[in-house]
């Protein structure tokens, strides 16, 4: 729990089973999100990450835990009542209404230039009296944001939000938005499955599994620092090595590392594939790897490299080019990360 | 109030709103009132006789009858049906909208007229003989009955297959098709899996219909249940034994409705996912045109040739005296029953289906099943107990227009469940939440987001109730306010005094009357999902 008092919701010991006997969906999860902060949850498909969402929403009643919304219980409120918004993943645009109607459906403010501001906050000028279905999948994404948004909430809560955008659409609309988010001042909390999604739109990350959070913090500190090796692999790719470690360093099959926090005795330890470097051996050099494959991305390339009998991946920028079966040498720039226990 | 309670907890939904609370119990209580009557009438006998009515060898003889008569009306009706289905859902067949109104046309003709229809076709005085010289042996018994019970019943199962042939995604055969399978081999083990829902749901409606039936099987002379039933009523008077056998009825469907869900259990929705509004690629006839065509045109002289042509030859025998005045009257009686009946009963069903799907339970599931039993009770026993209750405790309502609104919501209320049920299935729950989470009642959320949505299938279903309010005799007849009468009581009183050529112009209305209905049917089922308001 963070010490702030600006925080604006907060989820304390929820915990949801669907069948009596069965094991907790979602299990003793608790968090706190400040006034415009946008949180994303992520974790693979079943972790409890869209039942947390509707338990905040009201769709769906916890067996135990609360949730407060400037510190006013809600936990027992109709969905209705809570001021909580919800774009669903599908956007839900009620289809036998046009644009305009979705959007003065749940505003506080009636009147005609109120739905042409949030058309126009959205981008969509003078696309009132279209139907849903004459909008591509962004424009009803934004329709459904602006809708949103008229109801004034002072939270957002949005299911998958970008899996119905094809890729190309994806990042340009994840940052048009996360502008309209910030200006608005809207508080946000967000599914995903998708770590690129999660790490580019969120403030803060929390990464869900078995209906638990594992870590939670700002999405830069998750992804540098995972706490164990379920985050590290599951929030982008990385190299898990073991080592023996003896105060702020470590000892594995790369060499003596620094560890970014002191251990000791047999740890595994996280090393992102972008904190490697490698280059070709020098002509008296004696090399500690061969590159097994090759994995050409445009940007950058991957290297599959066995070293010492231990395969690691290594991103490298295009201005080198080696082939499979090069003898290479592998250096570590910054720091290995330590990781806990994760629970099988 | 238990049942709620306990259900609540259990499910751990909200509990249902009062809104779909109460018309759920209305009709619950609805239908529940001829299975306590019968009870009370068959509590008549003494301990005696008891054991001698209840295994009486007879019964036994109409049970098997009753069972044979649903096999045969479901094997012709699903050889009349399925074909046509497919051939108007999956091959290049042109006029696809033409045939599928004359395949949901059949709906419109009385089951007594197609009963007519046959027998005046056969025999010695057939017009088969009179017409052609043809000596038709006389159709009648099992294979009459279940000929003319089946030759206007397949349109139902015509509705649903072709709903489910329409519902289905295409990709799945079309991947069958690129494992290397023939056409054969995946329609039994691809689209057949996928039929069956809907196939055993309409077996359910068509059966159910087949053993409550009385008009087309007391002119076929076939003894079933519900022939037997009459018989005791109006002949024998023995009031007694005919409850038993109306409960017995009662119980063949109880075993009916459990046996459906047994069958068709955790695949009740022929659909999976939000289904794909592609068309696939109509499969070539080529040769086959030629037997398709043939087969469409036999199915179109029986269900509705015939009829037509044996009112053709009634009118052209007995010229009748001009009764249009009255004819119209009639008619605009019919209408003045049908159409609210039919409105009544979809604000009944409606929440009756909300309850069920989204507030699943056994409350709902009870509710959902005595609607079925009222569906199922032969309207006879039905119309009784409305009589016995109204005389005994509101003796003001007694051949009064509401108790005979209420009779008919009551029998066809379940009928109506279809269309919803799927229209909702498909609308999803995701719209109304969302209008939730903008700050609107759970009750304006749905009136404001789903209930607009529902319209055509509301239409749907309630002209399916239309057009069978409109050939109900047996209700009506024993409920209609004095002076009262309907196209349907008109045709049979008529037919019953052998005036054939008078009978015919009521006949040939309610035929015109409800195919107009029939066509609209046709427009606005199954669009729901799609119903964008414009």
């Amino acid at each position: 729990m963070r010490m702030t008092d600006n925080i604006l919701l907060s989820v304390r010991s929820l915990t949801r089973r669907f069948t009596s006997s069965g094991p907790a969906v979602v299990d003793d999860l608790s968090f706190d999100l400040d006034a415009g902060e946008i949180l994303a949850l992520i974790g693979p498909s079943g972790c409890g990450k869209t039942t947390t969402l509707r338990m905040i929403a009201g769709f769906e009643t916890p067996d135990a835990g609360r949730v407060l919304l400037s510190g006013r219980d809600l936990t027992s409120m109709p969905a209705e009542q809570r001021g909580i918004g919800m774009v669903f993943q599908d956007y839900a645009l009620f289809p036998h209404m046009t644009v305009g109607e979705n959007i003065r459906f749940g505003a506080r403010r009636k009147g005609r230039e109120m739905v042409a501001r949030y058309l126009g906050m959205v981008g969509l000028d003078g696309f009132d009296q279209r139907y849903p279905d004459q909008l591509s999948g962004g424009q009803q994404q934004r329709v459904a944001l602006a809708r949103s948004f008229a109801a004034e909430p002072r939270l957002i809560l949005l299911d998958e939000p970008f899996s119905n955008l094809d890729a190309a659409l994806r990042s340009a609309a994840r940052r048009e938005i996360r502008r309209l988010l910030k200006s608005a001042g809207i508080a946000i909390v967000f599914v995903t499955h998708d770590q690129e999604e999660a790490l580019s739109f969120a403030d803060r990350i929390a990464v869900m599994r078995d209906g638990r959070i594992l870590q939670n913090g700002a999405a830069h500190e998750v992804y540098d620092r995972p706490a164990d090796a379920f985050v590290a692999t599951f929030l982008g790719r990385t190299n898990l090595l073991e080592g023996t470690a003896e105060g702020g360093f470590v000892r594995t099959s790369l060499g003596l590392l620094p560890l970014t926090r002191p251990a000791s005795g047999r740890v595994s330890i996280s090393l992102r594939p972008e904190r490697l470097g490698i280059r070709a051996v020098e002509a008296d050099e004696q090399p500690n790897g061969r590159i097994v494959a090759v994995e050409f991305k445009g940007h950058d390339m991957t290297y599959w490299v066995d070293c010492n009998g231990v395969e690691v991946q290594v991103d490298a920028m295009q201005s080198i080019r080696l082939a499979e079966g090069t003898p290479v040498c592998v250096a570590v720039d910054g720091e290995a990360v330590p990781l806990g226990d994760s629970k099988q | 109030m238990t049942v709620l309670a306990t259900f609540t907890r259990a499910g751990r939904t909200p509990s249902p709103p009062l809104l779909l609370v109460v018309p759920a119990l209305v009709v619950g209580i609805g239908t529940l009132l001829p299975v306590f009557y019968l009870l009370m009438r068959a509590l008549d006998a003494d301990a005696s006789q008891l054991g001698e009515i209840v295994f009486r060898q007879r019964n036994l003889f109409l049970l098997l009858n009753t069972l044979k008569l649903v096999a045969v009306v479901l094997t012709l009706g699903t050889l009349f049906a399925l074909p046509a289905a497919w051939l108007v859902t999956r091959t290049d067949i042109r006029f696809k909208g033409l045939l599928s109104f004359l395949m949901a046309l059949p709906l419109a003709v009385p089951g007594y007229v197609m009963a007519y229809a046959l027998l005046g076709l056969s025999g010695y005085y057939g017009f088969a003989r009179q017409w052609a010289g043809i000596s038709l042996p006389p159709l009648h018994g099992l294979w009459g009955a279940g000929l003319a019970l089946s030759l206007y019943t397949f349109p139902y199962l015509f509705l649903n297959l072709r709903a489910a042939f329409l519902g289905m995604d295409p990709a799945l055969e079309e991947s069958a098709q690129s494992l290397g399978k023939s056409r054969l081999v995946i329609f039994r083990h691809i689209v057949l899996p996928q039929l069956w829902p809907a196939m055993v749901a309409s077996w359910l409606i068509v059966g159910l219909y087949v053993i409550g039936d009385f008009g087309a099987i007391a002119l076929m002379r076939y003894e079933v249940f519900s022939y037997a039933i009459f018989t005791q009523y109006s002949g024998a008077f023995d009031r007694t034994y005919a409850a038993w056998l109306s409960l017995m009825l009662l119980a063949l469907t109880v075993v009916a409705l459990s046996a459906q869900r047994a069958v068709t259990r955790n695949r009740r929705f022929a659909r999976t996912g939000t289904g794909s509004a592609r068309i696939t690629r109509p499969i070539g006839l080529g040769r086959w045109h030629l037997a398709a065509w043939a087969f469409f045109a036999l199915v179109v002289l029986c269900s509705l040739g015939l009829p037509l042509m044996v009112l053709g030859h009634w009118m052209r025998l007995g010229v009748p005296e001009a009764e249009w005045a009255h004819l119209g009257r009639t008619a605009l009686g019919t209408f003045l029953t049908a159409g609210p009946a039919a409105v009544l009963t979809m604000v009944l069903a409606v929440p009756v289906v909300v309850l069920t799907l989204r507030h699943p339970g056994p409350f709902a599931s009870l509710i959902e099943r005595l609607a079925f039993v009222g569906y199922a009770t032969p309207a006879l026993a039905f119309a009784l107990a409305m009589v016995f209750f109204a005389l005994r405790n509101a003796p003001f309502l007694y051949q009064s227009y509401a108790l005979l609104m209420f009779a008919y919501v009551m029998s066809f209320v379940a009928l109506a469940f279809g269309p919803i049920r799927l229209a909702l299935l498909q609308i999803g729950t995701r719209q109304e939440e969302a209008a939730r989470a903008l700050g609107v009642s759970p009750t304006t959320a749905f009136m404001r987001v789903v209930l607009p949505r529902l319209r055509r299938p509301m239409v749907a279903g309630s002209l399916l109730v239309f057009i069978m309010v409109v050939k109900e005799l047996p209700i009506t007849y024993l409920l209609a306010p004095m002076g009262y009468s309907t196209l349907a009581m008109n045709v049979f009183s008529r037919t019953n005094e052998g005036m054939m050529g008078d009978a015919a112009p009521f006949a040939l209305s309610i035929i015109l009357f409800s195919s107009l209905f029939v066509g609209l049917i046709l427009k606005y089922e199954g669009s729901a999902a799609r119903a964008a308001g414009k």
